[in-house]
């Protein structure tokens, strides 16, 4: 039996990746090998840091679509209505009260999203469930107005951990669905004391994963 | 009049024209428009529709049952065509004698394909044509003439078979009229691999039919048809028939992934599951171009006071985008640069985002920038681009059809820049590199086995000893096999040049598949050379050359290759067997409209039989390829032995249509059903046309817009 094959395979095993030159391996190879890595167990942020943070003189999140890596968006521009965050990939995202209303940049984006005002301070009060209908157009493919309903309430007040530090905030979830579609989806919201978003948990179309956001540098009002 | 008639002919347009209307049946999460049959190609269950896959879709698809299971393949090279190859194992008849396949259960090959004749629209149904293993043994062949109709979620089907799908005998065959060679259909299989063009639409004819229900919300689809296949009349392996109804449903997990149930003849459950990939476009989004902050006038100046800075600069940025300078002369008004990469497969874009950042680094006077694009040693073009236009338009002051307005493309394949210029980047000869990836051989369909392979571990090395002259090496470390199965010699009369395939799989597998010394030149405008020497391929070593001429303007281009060759040993180190041949082809290539690529060749294959080969393939917008080839010689049907003449079919993905960033590499997948020796060329892994073939003028200006990105 030739032992060739199963010695340099021994190596390789052996070998730790310092040693072993992954720059020369085909890169599709090792961009396949992270994608079913990151599939599996997921992805870490070990590189957005609270120093990273603290050194962008701008405001951040995160964001993590899907099971995709997670990354940050850095705030763009602010109005009184709605703030505008971008990625280093030129994704732009609008967020009015800490709810994403518009996408730019994505295979099928949010362009427009109509509801009637929601006031989370009122929900909290009262803890009562709350019915709404939402209104989302897409552009590709184009849809305008697709209504979906459902029903939101604040849970509880949870501790949060926000990278690096504990902080206790109000979670309230919305329950809605198109019937037609069979889309049923929930989204999360833990906000504070003063109404602002930290951290969210938005769907916004059948076509796109679930968004993941925490806001690292709040925006300065 | 005129001007009333057009406003009713844009009314009727803008309210009738589907396109304009969304649906949000686009919404769904999972798509229920087609699924295949059992066969593969899009249908029903046992009975084919009218639908078909969108175009450039690729669809792997396994329905199992007894006595049939159909593993297939099936590509959509055109929205008006599908072809399919498929293995049919029949689980109740033997592959052969036991000392021959054990205890292997027989296997067929099949192709089908199927033919778009109308579109569906308002009154009138899908109406398609297709033939059922058209060139196999004719065990399942099949002809028919099918309608299908949408009526909000139910598709409606009814069509006319033949052969096969004729048993039932239902009705009688149209085309008895019309000559009465139509009457009669032939029993007789053969050995297969020919097409029984007189069989085809005659025999027995029967009328068959089937309603789809689509139940979009959930993505499942309840199926039912009338089978007018008779598997009980069949005289080579009769089945039980106790109904003429199957029943089936199927379930899309994803728009790329279903599976299916379905209760056949009244008396067997059928599993089924397919894996649909469409390859039209690529829908990851990609990075843009990076960031290119502009000199201001004082670091101009200083660049054309001394433009060694402006060469060290560009160096550095282009290597930020991968992009490798090859050569460069700053003058007064006019800048020009030799680049290469191996991340962007678009010659635009390689030139686009080189010269933004020579724009940015260049001093305000110069007004033209020459990118002189390369591909290894060979300059492919010239894209000269009027900067104020290109700068103009990279802020949206201007689009790309305008700089393309203002550009000139040529070609200057014998006057390379890199020959003439002022700054050459210093390269220490010779230049050594190295890559290595695990990679598969396979045997399908062997009476040993369905499948039998081998994982092994490739290294790739070339070394370069001057611009032109590299040394390539392909060394082969087996991990895994099951190649020790294999036991079945060659019977070929003819010199054995591939079917010896099982004993170069047994005794080499840790091997040298490739140790190949090669010059490339261009001596004369768009005329380029190769000469090559060592061991060509896995199977054969030897010396040649290969001329292209590849004009630039034109869709056509013409080689000439030939070598004199000496069989290689089977562990493929260094040394050869006895036959030695010469083999050599005149080819040419055509590129039409619409990315459909035409390749012809007449010439000496390595067997010494004399005869032409057809390549049809068509390439997408995003690179991916679909090909099918065949190749004719002077052999005879009985000395090329099963299959009658050589044929396969080919694919090739883009893997950057995988990734969300730009690479150059390919997935490609070929199949001969069968490794013959008849019309078997030998293989050149530096073809100059796969090098040079898809980059004249046509094949720039398709990806034109990709100036800007």
């Amino acid at each position: 039996m030739n032992k060739a094959p199963l010695l340099l395979l021994f190596f390789l095993l052996l070998s730790s990746c310092s040693v072993l030159d992954t720059s020369r391996i085909a890169p599709g190879y090792l961009d396949a090998i992270k994608k079913v890595k990151g599939y599996i167990v997921g992805y870490q942020n070990d590189s957005i840091t609270p120093e990273l943070i603290k050194s962008i003189p701008y405001a951040s999140s995160t964001l993590k679509i899907g099971k995709g890596a997670p990354g940050l968006i850095i705030l763009e521009s602010l109005n009184e209505q709605e703030e505008t965050w971008v990625s280093s990939d030129e994704i732009y995202l609008v967020f009015k009260d800490g709810r994403l209303v518009k996408t730019r940049g994505f295979f099928n984006n949010l362009i427009s999203f109509q509801s009637s005002h929601v006031s989370f301070e009122k929900l909290i009060a009262s803890g009562d469930p709350e019915p709404f209908v939402y209104y989302y157009s897409y552009d590709e493919p184009s849809l305008i107005n697709m209504k979906v309903s459902g029903n939101r309430r604040f849970i509880r007040k949870e501790k949060v951990q926000l990278l690096g530090r504990q902080v206790e905030l109000n979670l309230i979830e919305e329950n809605f669905s198109n019937n037609y579609l069979g889309w049923k989806v929930k989204n999360k919201f833990w906000v504070d004391d003063e109404m602002f978003v930290w951290k969210s948990v938005q769907s916004i179309s059948p076509k796109l994963p679930e968004f993941y956001i925490e806001v690292t540098k709040k925006p300065a009002k | 009049m005129e001007k009333r008639l057009l406003l009713k002919i844009t009314v009727f347009a803008t309210f009738f024209c589907p396109a304009l209307f969304s649906s949000i049946d686009d919404y769904f999460p999972q798509k229920t428009l087609s699924s295949p049959s059992n066969y593969g190609i899009t249908g029903l269950l046992e009975m084919p529709n009218a639908k078909f896959m969108q175009e450039a879709s690729l669809r792997f698809s396994f329905s199992s049952s007894f006595p049939n299971e159909y593993t297939t393949i099936t590509a959509s090279p055109f929205p008006w065509l599908e072809a399919s190859y498929r293995y049919v194992e029949i689980k109740n008849k033997k592959y052969g004698p036991a000392s021959y396949s054990g205890n292997q259960s027989l296997k067929d090959k099949a192709f089908d394909i199927k033919i778009k004749l109308i579109n569906e629209a308002y009154y009138l149904p899908n109406i398609a044509i297709g033939l059922r293993d058209l060139a196999g043994t004719g065990l399942l062949s099949s002809e028919y003439a099918v309608a299908t109709k949408s009526l909000g979620n139910f598709d409606i089907t009814t069509g006319i078979g033949w052969g096969i799908l004729g048993s039932d005998d239902s009705i009688r065959n149209p085309f008895n009229s019309l000559h009465d060679s139509f009457k009669e259909r032939t029993g007789s299989f053969g050995q297969g691999g020919d097409f029984r063009y007189s069989n085809w639409f005659s025999g027995p004819a029967a009328i068959f039919g089937g309603v789809e229900y689509n139940i979009k919300k959930y993505g499942v689809k309840l199926i039912a048809e009338y089978d007018s296949s008779d598997p009980e009349m069949s005289p080579s392996n009769p089945m039980v028939v106790k109904s003429n109804l199957n029943v089936g449903l199927n379930y899309s997990l994803s728009d790329s992934f279903q599976m299916g149930m379905a209760f056949e003849r009244g008396t067997n459950f059928r599993l089924s599951f397919s894996l649909k990939g469409n390859f039209l476009k690529d829908t990851l989004p990609k990075p843009g171009p990076k960031n290119v902050v502009s000199l201001n006038r004082e670091q101009k100046n200083r660049i054309a006071e001394n433009p060694s800075i402006f060469y060290r600069s560009l160096n550095r940025s282009l290597q930020d985008e991968q992009i490798y300078i090859q050569a460069a002369s700053l003058e007064e008004e006019e800048v020009s640069v030799a680049v290469a990469s191996s991340r962007f497969q678009s010659i635009p874009r390689i030139a686009g985002r080189s010269a933004s950042i020579v724009s940015a680094l260049t001093p305000d006077e110069v007004s033209k920038i020459n990118m002189h694009v390369m591909n290894g040693d060979f300059e492919i073009t010239t894209i000269v681009l009027n900067r104020e236009k290109f700068d103009g338009a990279k802020i949206s002051k201007g689009s790309a059809a305008e700089i393309l307005k203002r550009s000139k493309l040529v070609s200057n394949s014998n006057t390379r820049l890199i020959s003439n210029a002022l700054f050459n980047p210093t390269i220490k000869f010779p230049d050594y590199s190295w890559s290595m990836s695990p990679g598969l051989k396979h045997q399908i369909g062997g009476p040993e086995g369905f499948y039998l392979g081998q994982l092994f571990w490739k290294i790739d090395t070339s070394i370069k000893f001057r611009r032109n002259l590299s040394l390539y090496t392909t060394f082969g470390i087996s991990l895994y096999d099951t190649f020790n199965n294999l036991n079945n010699p060659s019977s070929s009369t003819i010199p054995h040049v591939r079917s010896d395939l099982q004993d170069y799989f047994t005794e080499g597998k840790n091997n040298i598949e490739r140790m190949q010394l090669e010059y490339m030149s261009s001596p004369i405008k768009d005329v380029f050379v190769r000469a090559d020497f060592g061991l060509l391929e896995n199977m054969f070593g030897g010396f040649g050359g290969e001329i292209l001429y590849r004009p630039f303007e034109k869709r056509y281009a013409l080689s000439f290759s030939m070598h004199k060759v000496k069989q290689r040993g089977y562990k493929q180190r260094f040394g050869f067997r006895d036959y030695k041949t010469n083999t050599g082809h005149l080819a040419m290539y055509y590129d039409f409209p619409g990315g459909v690529m035409v390749r012809t060749s007449v010439g000496k294959y390595l067997a010494g039989d004399k005869g032409g080969s057809l390549d049809l393939s068509r390439r997408f917008h995003s690179g991916f390829t679909l090909g099918v080839f065949a190749t004719l010689t002077d052999l005879s049907a009985e000395e090329f032995g099963e299959g009658s003449f050589d044929k396969g079919f080919y694919f090739s993905i883009p893997t950057s249509l995988f990734y969300s960033d730009f690479t150059t590499g390919n997935i490609s997948f070929g199949l001969h059903p069968l490794t013959k020796d008849g019309g078997a060329p030998l293989i050149q892994h530096n073809s100059l046309y796969n090098i040079l073939g898809y980059s004249n003028r046509h094949a720039i200006l398709n990806y034109w817009d990709d100036i800007l990105d």
